[in-house]
């Protein structure tokens, strides 16, 4: 039973790594911020600097006990697969270097939450050389641990990369939950001020390690776009470049505005930070799971290969089956049936014809999406048209999205109930469904918030957030998932057109966050970010192709 | 990866050597490597201990011509696990 589920648990591998990431870097963000950041000063008054102390000692314990939960499970999923697949028994696993290493995370972080807990004086130099503990073990199992060459270089610079990710998106949501407690601008902007310091020192060893190993392990400008791993830099790259801009607008804000002027748009615009920074260690998390594009030469997909698959075409918006009689093999007629169109040979990105049933498969494949794509398209374009405000009636435009769960729900998975032969329960082990199912509920959950939302005008309180929020985890979701070892070159492909449109749901999410949490006469950019991101999403489904 | 024998090649029988060669650091101790016989019957073969932290090696004895696959499972340095298949005939 646990070896069908060793896909699945592949998928949720990835998952477990994700939530393992992020507390990490939530953890090493928290120290900073405990130890550094948010340190007692004379110049800011005592019962403020506090208050930000108290909330963040708290996070940090919960960001530890965090880390130990996903570690556990990430353990006992990994465990268990090679236990399955080696067939070994568990003794046979406590040797292995994941054991280990999340053994020592493990431990690392119950010591975190109890330290943390505790004497402030011990938790000073205990919670240094714990954080270090906890990164030293995680780097581990990153692909540095497990290259043959240049490997300390390597285990140096993601060392590097995990610190400066960990301190500075790590230590985000330490700083919105400081803007909060603190009721005063003094101390408020004090907290910006050193954080945005030490914010600027860690970019540039993330940007320096970062394109140092990006280098090392993609090796070429054709693998940047041939490689399922160069692709997911390149998502990383780009949210890291919006997260650039979020930083630049709020350093000027500091150094070029009032205290009063400035403080409520930086707090918004680090409530955005904080959800890129975290979309952007999942996407880190999904990296892990692949081999480097230098180990993957003769399965990179070339710059031709590309645009022979994504050159613009007509949408396909039938379903014009081929026939079982008109399957295209190399050099035999297709058709015998005089009625059924001539079908012309259909080749895989390696030149190898398809069968009837993988041509019917990415048949049924292309148009789902593309008419998705017809949706999504209008949708943007109605809100749009509602941006102009000369066409109230557009505000409707939620309302397509409970067509698209529909949609999604018959027509994504045709084996499932209540359209095909598997059962309702049984599909859900398959992480393709699961992804289709999730997609189809946070649609619903888009119709009925945005709706009301749309309703009560644009500031509809914590449920207009709903929408932002479903769009940028749809997108996370999107850039986190495992990735195939076998036909990699159509995965590639596949993974070329669900990335961007991850990327720009990611954005549209926090373009529409922004619009309703800036101040009103800040919201003229975000407002029509997001609407044009629905239209390149819609534009993008459209030409995505199978074949 | 490369491989002795490699995919879908002919190789002498009735005894080689497999050799199985990646390019990351394997732990040979929980790395597994079966071969299915042209009958079906999957036989899990000893490893040799690693001469070099990328690769495998075992030894294949009195092998009948015929079709055969051989499966791996091989488990790096990094905690990740992959699979493979590689049928090749001997003669």
């Amino acid at each position: 039973m646990l070896l069908k589920l060793v896909d699945l648990f592949a998928f949720l591998s990835v998952i477990l790594r994700a939530g393992t990431l992020v507390f990490q870097s939530v953890l090493l963000g928290g120290v900073l911020f405990v130890l550094w950041v948010a340190r007692t000063t004379p110049e800011v008054p005592p019962e403020s600097i506090g208050r930000i102390q108290a909330s963040s000692w708290r996070m940090l314990r919960l960001s530890a006990i965090g880390l130990a939960i996903f570690q556990l499970l990430y353990l006992y999923v990994n465990s268990a697969v090679l236990m399955v697949t080696a067939e070994i028994g568990f003794d046979g696993v406590v040797g292995a270097n994941f054991f280990i290493s999340g053994c020592i995370v493990l431990t690392a972080a119950l010591m975190t939450a109890v330290v943390a807990s505790g004497s402030r004086n011990i938790a000073k130099y205990a919670l240094p050389v714990l954080a270090l503990v906890v990164m030293g073990a995680s780097v581990m199992t990153n692909h540095a641990a497990s290259r043959i060459d240049g490997r300390p270089a390597l285990i140096a610079l993601s060392c590097i990369h995990e610190l400066a990710t960990g301190f500075w998106i790590g230590g985000l949501p330490f700083l919105v939950l400081g803007l909060y407690r603190a009721k005063d601008i003094t101390t408020q902007w004090y907290v910006t001020e050193r954080f945005s310091r030490m914010a600027l020192v860690c970019v540039g060893f993330l940007v320096i390690s970062g394109t140092v190993m990006s280098v090392l392990y993609i090796g070429s400008w054709s693998a940047v776009l041939g490689t399922a791993y160069g692709v997911m830099v390149g998502a990383k790259a780009t949210m890291l470049a919006a997260l650039l801009v979020l930083g630049g607008v709020n350093f000027l804000l500091l150094h070029n505005t009032t205290k009063e002027n400035a403080l409520p748009r930086l707090r918004r615009l680090i409530e955005a930070e904080v959800g890129i920074g975290i979309t952007v260690i999942l996407t880190a998390a999904s990296l892990t799971s692949q081999p480097p594009a230098v180990d993957q030469v003769s399965e990179t997909v070339t710059w031709h290969q590309i645009y022979q698959r994504f050159k613009p075409t007509v949408p396909r918006l039938t379903y014009e089956y081929v026939a079982e009689a008109a399957t295209p093999t190399v050099g035999t007629e297709s058709a015998s049936n005089p009625n059924t169109p001539q079908q012309q040979p259909v080749y895989n990105v390696d030149g190898v014809p398809l069968t009837t049933r993988l041509i019917n498969n990415s048949i049924e494949s292309e148009s789902n999406h593309h008419w998705m794509g017809v949706v999504v398209l209008a949708m943007g374009l109605l809100a749009l048209l509602a941006r102009t405000g000369k066409a109230p009636w557009a505000e409707y435009w939620p309302l397509l999205l409970i067509g698209i769960a529909i949609f999604i729900f018959l027509q994504a998975d045709t084996e499932c109930w209540p359209v095909g032969w598997k059962s309702f329960g049984a599909c859900w082990a398959d992480p393709e469904v699961f992804q289709h199912r999730m997609a189809a509920l946070v649609c619903v959950g888009f119709a009925i918030f945005e709706l009301r939302v749309r309703q009560r005008k644009r500031d509809g309180g914590g449920m207009a957030l709903v929408f932002p929020l479903m769009c940028a985890i749809g997108g996370a979701v999107l850039l986190t998932h495992s990735h195939a070892i076998t036909n990699v070159k159509e995965n590639l492909l596949v993974e070329l057109s669900h990335v961007p449109m991850g990327l720009i749901a990611v954005f549209a999410g926090w373009a529409r966050w922004l619009e309703l949490r800036l101040p009103a006469e800040d919201r003229a950019i975000p407002s029509w970010i997001w609407p044009f991101c629905f239209v390149l999403i819609g534009a993008g489904l459209l030409n995505y192709r199978e074949m | 990866m490369e491989s002795t024998p490699k995919l879908n090649s002919t190789v002498k029988g009735p005894d080689f050597t497999i050799t199985l060669r990646y390019n990351v650091r394997i732990d040979g101790g929980r790395s597994r490597v079966r071969l299915v016989l042209p009958d079906g019957k999957v036989s899990t073969l000893s490893l040799a201990t690693q001469a070099r932290p990328d690769t495998l090696q075992s030894h294949a004895v009195g092998l009948n011509p015929g079709v055969y696959i051989l499966q791996w499972q091989v488990l790096a340095s990094d905690g990740h696990m992959s699979r493979g298949v590689i049928p090749f005939t001997v003669n």
